[in-house]
């Protein structure tokens, strides 16, 4: 294996649950670009059940592009890159092809110690299997009646089959989660309540599988004062790991420790059991991470590079991710059963088929759409042939990034998209995608956000593998992701108002880099483009309204250079929530309109 | 450059279902949870023999002892009449604590019978008895490995037809055809008394009252081309065995499987569904034995003629003639022969720009379809 500093060229692989895609990227006049990519599919089940297997497919279409010799006659990569520009000098990977880790959360109370463990569970590669909530179920204080004596002489204690705590035990028991997240009080407070959770902790794990090694993990995340009891309760039984309190006091959520723990054990559990993962760590220099993970990197390199608040969609095949970047602060929202392949039966169970359809441009019935979309997860690979295969994909794509945006956010907090600077899309969803105006609609229509921001959409589908090179070779990483990694697709104004369809939201002033100026009057309901190509900026002038919200604007005003893009300025002044039409038709010609509106049949790279 | 790589994007790996006439196939029959094995390592087993046993579902009823006994989990220990590992009846005391200076007893009483599985402070675990679980072969063949109280790999001969979607568990009787074509559409009306124990094969649908009563007149298991989707459900809650061989929505059964399938008539046949493989399915395993496909598989013994090939499915591979299913747009499920390869990829009417193969379908149309849209059959 070549040295980090020494490398060269490197070859990237993002094996997602459908799709594995690998990427060359090799130093051109002295700075790295992505040279060619490879798609092919993900071999992790039978019949290859082998994930090496999709990636030299994968790399085999490399080949054949760039007529350059990346594989030996053995099938193993050559390594380091020879004279004769044959092989590379390393190769990194990333993955959300393992199935998530299946989490059980046992807590003190669901608003508090509970609704923090969701939290924290919905940032890593996992679904929460079950939860048990103490305060749900009466407490340990519910009175305990007795029925009428029926032998002379004894007290008969019910068998209480219906005790709520008994019914939420045996739901736990039930479950077959990989972790048991314990958590509850908060530090330096009672722990009598939560050593009594220990027990049932203990007693299920125990009672269900007589094998040490194949009881789950149990993860405590609660008081710290009591971990040496929870260890003395737990530890005999199965293996414990003890974080910092994930909610130490009422008013501080505290989810790092355990989003950390989870990812750990998401690599130990999942991860290296992937069929075929041995041969592929024998080419890689460091360890393979988690696509999430790896995304997220990007998305802090391009708040941190470029001063900006991003938020990156990655809408995947079995996996939806959201990450935020604000200066230092990140946030991750990963739904480990959300996507548009495998686990669109999923989304279909969280969202209803009447909102999926409520984005849908053509009359379809709801029994044609379900049935399209769960065939769709029966054959996730499948492309769209038709336009509305095309656009039933962009419908579910859409509802399953609003639903992950939402997420588990309470009502006090600020929306995922408030002031944002940028936007970066990624997944399978976009990159089948060939109609950039299509695909900004469905980030405007999912992510809601208003202001003036910037879209962008990952050009190559390789945006979470470069995010995967940063671990071992950052400037690699870095030149990649400001360069190649990203397609802009314009600058998004989106007022805001309570106004009426037709009504005036704003007046914009634009003057293009090549002279004039262009007035507009910006109509509530109003969806429109005005070109601005790539690398083009144009001064903007938004004179807003009486009623209308631009968070940039002082005193009504905003005035910028903006940048332009492949769509170029995108004026969106449908207002938030955008509003559906109810009767059917009436909504089919109105999402009709903005597809029309936002441009059609741009060709996608 | 290499001679072996080709200047056109390769094909990659096509999906594809399984439809083979005669076959050596194994597969894995395991319990889920540890139980017995009853068979050995070269055992002849039939379809209903059974190859292994679990003494209770895992049926665990943890309860908060101490609270009912209105002790404290300190306590607790000196009260039980039982320990934990010790089988209970159903209703045995087991625990008892004296009250009112021993004039009177509280006690507690097992709901069920069971086993003590575990206790610790104030709770307690039972493992109640549910009915033994017993796992039958299903595959009529040879055992040809045993992994302890788990389960078997047995090894069986026979005609192997996979499908897209199964639910229901697992079924086995006999073949019988319902429908006279692959378009056709099972109705209730044609189900009757003789259906009890057998396998029916309907054409393209299936409808609601024609489910419920083949499961009234307990049918064995049902094959059938399409399933409306709001029939998901109902085929696992009525836990009838059924096989959708190209997906959700109505479907005619494709050309080979119908046709093997009938040409099976009266036979005996397996239809293996489970309802949890779905989720294997549908999700990427991690394990080389999950993502079984949902399959119907015939049972036919081999003769021992040496010129009887006994081999496992051929490889299928992706090339000038063969056979495919298109997957997607109008021509769903629609059987077709790959006539070229382009060298260039195409623009799809959606947009997509993709590389596939040029196909003619059976009906002699030629169209160009997308890798991904493509799935081998044979």
């Amino acid at each position: 294996m070549a040295d980090s500093h020494k490398t060269e060229s490197l070859l990237v692989a993002d094996i997602g649950s459908v799709t594995t895609k690998v990427g060359l990227v090799d130093t051109v006049r002295g700075e790295y670009r992505f040279i060619s990519a490879g798609i092919a599919a993900t071999t992790a089940t039978p019949p290859e059940a082998d994930i090496l297997v999709g990636v030299r497919d994968a790399i085999r279409q490399i080949e054949a592009r760039t007529e350059r010799q990346l594989l030996a006659d053995d099938r193993q990569l050559i390594f380091p890159e020879r004279s004769s520009a044959q092989g590379v000098d390393t190769f990194i990977a990333v993955t959300s092809a393992p199935q998530p880790l299946r989490v059980a959360i046992v807590g003190l109370s669901r608003e508090l110690s509970v609704s923090s463990a969701q939290h924290a569970v919905n940032g890593t590669h996992a679904v929460v299997e079950t939860t048990f909530a103490l305060d749900e179920t009466g407490g340990r204080w519910v009175p305990v009646i007795s029925p009428p004596n029926p032998d002379a002489g004894q007290a008969t204690a019910r068998t209480l089959l219906h005790d709520p705590i008994v019914l939420a035990a045996e739901a736990l028991a039930r479950a077959r989660p990989d972790v048991i997240v314990l958590v509850g009080g908060a530090d330096g407070g009672a722990t009598t309540a939560l050593y009594d959770l220990a027990n049932l902790v203990a007693v299920t794990v125990a009672a269900r599988e007589r094998e040490a090694s194949a009881r789950p993990v149990v993860v405590f995340a609660g008081n710290s004062a009591a971990r040496a009891q929870i260890a003395n309760r737990i530890g005999q039984i199965t293996e414990l790991r003890s974080v910092d309190n994930v909610r130490p006091t009422v008013e501080w959520e505290n989810i790092a420790p355990l989003q950390n723990e989870l990812e750990t054990l998401y690599i130990e559990k999942k991860l290296k059991w992937l069929p075929g993962l041995n041969g592929l760590t024998n080419w890689t220099s460091i360890p393979v991470i988690p696509g999430s993970r790896a995304f997220q990197n990007v998305v802090r390199y391009l708040a941190r590079r470029f001063n900006l608040n991003v938020l990156g969609a990655d809408i995947g095949g079995s996996t939806t991710t959201v990450v935020t970047a604000r200066g230092e602060a990140t946030t991750r929202a990963v739904y480990a059963d959300l996507g548009i392949g495998y686990r669109l039966d999923s989304l279909l169970e969280t969202a209803n088929v009447e909102r999926l359809m409520g984005w849908l441009p053509i009359a379809v019935t709801p029994d044609e759409a379900r049935a399209h979309w769960l065939n769709q997860s029966l054959r996730p690979r499948a492309l769209p042939l038709t336009r509305a295969d095309a656009y039933l994909m962009q419908a579910a794509a859409c509802v399953a990034l609003a639903t992950a945006a939402r997420g588990d956010r309470r009502p006090s907090e600020a929306p995922l998209t408030a002031g944002l600077d940028l936007i970066v899309l990624t997944g399978g969803a976009f990159a089948s995608n060939s109609n950039l105006g299509a695909l900004a609609l469905l980030a405007l229509n999912a992510l809601q956000p208003h202001g003036v921001f910037s879209l962008a959409a990952d050009s190559s589908g390789l945006a979470p593998a470069f995010g995967g090179i940063a671990a071992a070779n950052p400037e690699a990483a870095a030149s990649v992701i400001e360069r190649d990694g990203l397609t802009t697709l314009g600058t998004v104004i989106a007022p805001l108002s309570n106004h009426r369809d037709g009504q005036l939201d704003a007046r914009i002033q634009i003057h293009p880099p090549t002279g004039g100026v262009i007035n507009l009057e910006v109509q509530h309901g109003s969806l429109e483009l005005v070109p601005l190509l790539p690398g083009q900026k144009a001064t903007i002038e938004v004179r807003t309204a009486r009623g209308v919200e631009l968070p940039q604007a002082r005193r009504g005003v905003f005035k910028a250079q903006v940048a332009g893009g492949a769509l170029g300025l995108v004026i969106d002044a449908r207002g938030r929530p955008i509003g559906l039409p109810g009767d059917p038709e009436k909504r089919q010609t109105k999402v009709q309109q903005w597809y029309w509106d936002v441009g059609g049949e741009v060709p996608y790279a | 450059m290499p001679e072996a790589i080709s200047r056109t994007a390769p094909p990659g790996r096509l999906s594809q279902t399984r439809v083979v006439k005669f076959a050596r196939i194994r597969r894995e029959r395991m319990l889920p949870s540890r139980g017995a094995v009853l068979v050995t390592a070269g055992s002849r087993v039939g379809a209903l023999d059974i190859v292994a046993r679990a003494s209770t579902g895992g049926n665990l009823h943890p309860v908060p002892l101490a609270r009912y006994l209105r002790t404290k989990e300190t306590a607790l220990e000196r009260y039980l009449l039982k320990k934990p590992g010790e089988e209970v009846a159903d209703h045995e005391v087991i625990a008892s604590k004296p009250e009112s200076f021993g004039m009177l007893r509280r006690v507690y009483r097992a709901p069920k019978a069971g086993r003590i599985a575990a206790a610790q402070g104030a709770w307690l675990a039972f493992d109640l008895m549910d009915t033994p679980l017993e796992l039958r072969a299903l595959y009529r063949g040879a055992v040809v490995s045993v992994m302890a109280r788990q389960g078997v790999v047995i090894e069986a001969t026979g005609a192997l037809a996979q499908g897209a979607w199964g639910a229901g568990g697992e079924g086995y009787g006999v073949l019988r055809i319902m429908a006279d074509a692959p378009e056709a559409r099972l109705a209730d009306d044609r189900i009757d008394v003789t259906a009890r124990g057998a396998v029916l094969l309907a054409g393209a649908g299936v409808s609601e009252a024609a489910l419920r009563r083949a499961a009234q007149e307990q049918a064995a298991g049902l094959i059938v081309g399409g399933l409306a989707p709001q029939l998901r459900r109902l085929v696992a809650e009525l836990a009838l065995p059924t096989l959708v061989t190209e997906g959700f929505g109505e479907h005619p059964m494709c050309a080979p499987i119908f046709e093997l399938l009938t040409a099976h008539a009266g036979e005996e046949i397996v239809v293996n569904a489970p309802t949890d493989a779905h989720e294997a399915t549908l999700a990427p395993a991690v394990t080389a034995s999950a993502g079984v496909r949902p399959e119907a598989f015939i049972p036919i013994l081999a003769t021992g003629r040496a010129s009887e090939v006994v081999a496992p499915p051929p490889t299928l591979v992706a090339q000038t003639g063969t056979t495919v299913r298109v997957i997607g747009g109008a021509r769903f499920g629609e059987i077709a022969a790959i006539t070229e390869i382009p060298t260039l990829p195409r623009t799809l009417e959606s947009g997509v720009s993709a590389w596939g193969a040029e196909v003619t379908l059976n009906a002699g149309d030629r169209l160009f379809v997308p890798w991904e849209n493509l799935e081998m059959i044979g």
